[in-house]
């Protein structure tokens, strides 16, 4: 995502940002597995002299096993979900 | 008795009339002669900024005008505009004491200024023509200002102002495209000055705290004192020809300028807020939508979809809490697999120009 903001912004921006911005850098996902921990979770930055990472906390809650069914006709508490927190394209531009 | 002081230096006086007047509560600027009537500009200045600090810019607008452009700055202890009524009516009468003698009232705020401005202006507008924000923005206490402010704002920012920066600005200017009349460009203009920034309206020690957050600028304060100059005199122009729009000087130079040098610097923002939804856009159906988690899901999760007919909908949900307890599914349906991804929207408080807050995602993988 990070790319395709840097693909749109005007070229001047895009020179100035290259000479004297922070970079903001994508950085390995922060695996959870437990859904109250993911909720109470934040992005992460961090901080480098020239550039920022930012991770996000990502949750994959595991997939009952109990009937076999795999994309069709789960019940809600068959898990399965997959959660994550994203960072803003607006701020990505910004 | 007031005293009333002349200024010992007298900056950038083009015409033997132009002065600087102090008494003990307003900054009065006398203008030079000029062929147009006169316009009265009333300023609020921003904290901890002394009115001394914007007579290179008051007399830069005095001199390109054609207007006779009266202006003044009311004084506040610290420096800190309060009781703003109050002090616009003593300096207003100051000023007409001076020799101003118009109706056509405009008031210009400076950062802080701007919100006591906006915020007094936004109940007490008999009497006044417009207002100017520097360096700051319409509030969004005020929702969809075109439709429920009483007065018509040009406002004014930096490119490179680091305090309201471009990507607040941006929320300003998509208002402004939405002007019911299609007259947002001149009654609610929203212009960026290219390489500008934050004390770019300025002379002298910029306070700490201002310096801190700002970017360097890229332009020298004249050449920007020179272009709000032009724009805001175009905006006086336009409000007080509106019956004339279409052959009218002002209202051709803020759509050049909105349109022209704005717009490029603000559409790859104004994108990108669509792509995440961003709910302070006001633009229905995008506020309730999350495109760039619809563009992307598939990849991001390891689906294909040319195995299966695959459909995506995405809802919004504004509550917390029940997005938490949301459940997304996969279900296959009619030869389809639908599945159906939740997002909730933290963006914290916009005016807060904080870039660490994440959008939330939810969606299922079963």
């Amino acid at each position: 995502m990070i790319d395709e903001i840097l693909a749109i912004i005007p070229p001047k921006t895009l020179e100035r940002y290259q000479k004297y911005g922070v970079k903001l850098r994508a950085g390995d996902d922060i695996q959870y597995s437990d859904k109250a921990k993911w909720n109470a979770s934040s992005a992460v930055y961090e901080d480098h002299d020239e550039y920022v990472v930012f991770s996000s906390p990502k949750l994959l809650t595991e997939a009952a096993k109990t009937n076999g069914r795999h994309f069709h006709g789960r019940d809600d508490s068959e898990g399965g979900d997959f959660f994550c927190k994203l960072l803003s394209p607006g701020k990505v531009a910004e | 008795m007031k005293t009333i002081l002349l200024l010992t230096s007298i900056l950038f006086s083009l015409a033997a009339s132009q002065s600087v007047l102090e008494t003990n509560s307003s900054l009065l600027f006398i203008p030079p002669t000029k062929p147009g009537p006169s316009v009265i500009l009333l300023g609020l200045n921003g904290a901890m900024c002394d009115p001394h600090v914007y007579i290179s810019l008051i007399q830069t607008i005095q001199n390109y005008s054609n207007y006779t452009m009266w202006a003044a700055f009311p004084k506040f202890p610290g420096n800190f505009p309060m009781n703003v009524g109050q002090a616009l009516t003593k300096t207003l009468n100051e000023l007409k004491a001076q020799g101003a003698n118009s109706s056509d009232v405009f008031v210009i705020g400076h950062s802080l200024g701007t919100f006591v401005g906006q915020d007094y202006l936004s109940e007490n507008s008999t009497g006044y023509k417009g207002l100017v924000l520097l360096g700051k923005f319409m509030r969004f206490k005020d929702q969809d200002p075109q439709v429920n402010y009483p007065l018509p704002v040009l406002t004014i920012s930096g490119e490179l102002d680091g305090l309201p920066k471009i990507s607040r600005l941006a929320m300003s200017f998509n208002q402004m495209l939405r002007h019911p009349k299609g007259q947002g460009h001149i009654r609610f203009p929203v212009a960026i000055i290219p390489g500008a920034y934050h004390s770019s309206f300025i002379t002298g020690d910029i306070p700490h705290m201002i310096n801190a957050s700002d970017i360097k600028p890229e332009i020298s304060g004249p050449e920007a004192w020179q272009i709000c100059a032009k724009l805001i005199d175009a905006f006086v122009d336009a409000q007080l020809h509106l019956g004339s729009l279409k052959t009218n000087r002002g209202a051709k130079y803020l759509a050049d300028f909105v349109y022209g040098s704005t717009y490029p610097l603000m559409k790859p923002l104004l994108d990108a807020f669509a792509l995440e939804g961003n709910p302070y856009l006001y633009n229905q159906p995008v506020v309730n939508t999350t495109r760039w988690v619809s563009y992307h899901i598939f990849d991001t999760i390891g689906v294909s979809t040319d195995v299966l007919p695959t459909i995506l909908d995405t809802q919004d949900i504004f509550d917390l809490n029940e997005f938490y307890h949301a459940s997304p599914s996969a279900k296959f349906r009619r030869g389809m697999l639908d599945y159906q991804v939740y997002t909730n929207k933290q963006m914290g408080d916009a005016e807060n120009d904080d870039i660490r807050h994440p959008l939330n995602c939810s969606l299922n993988l079963s």
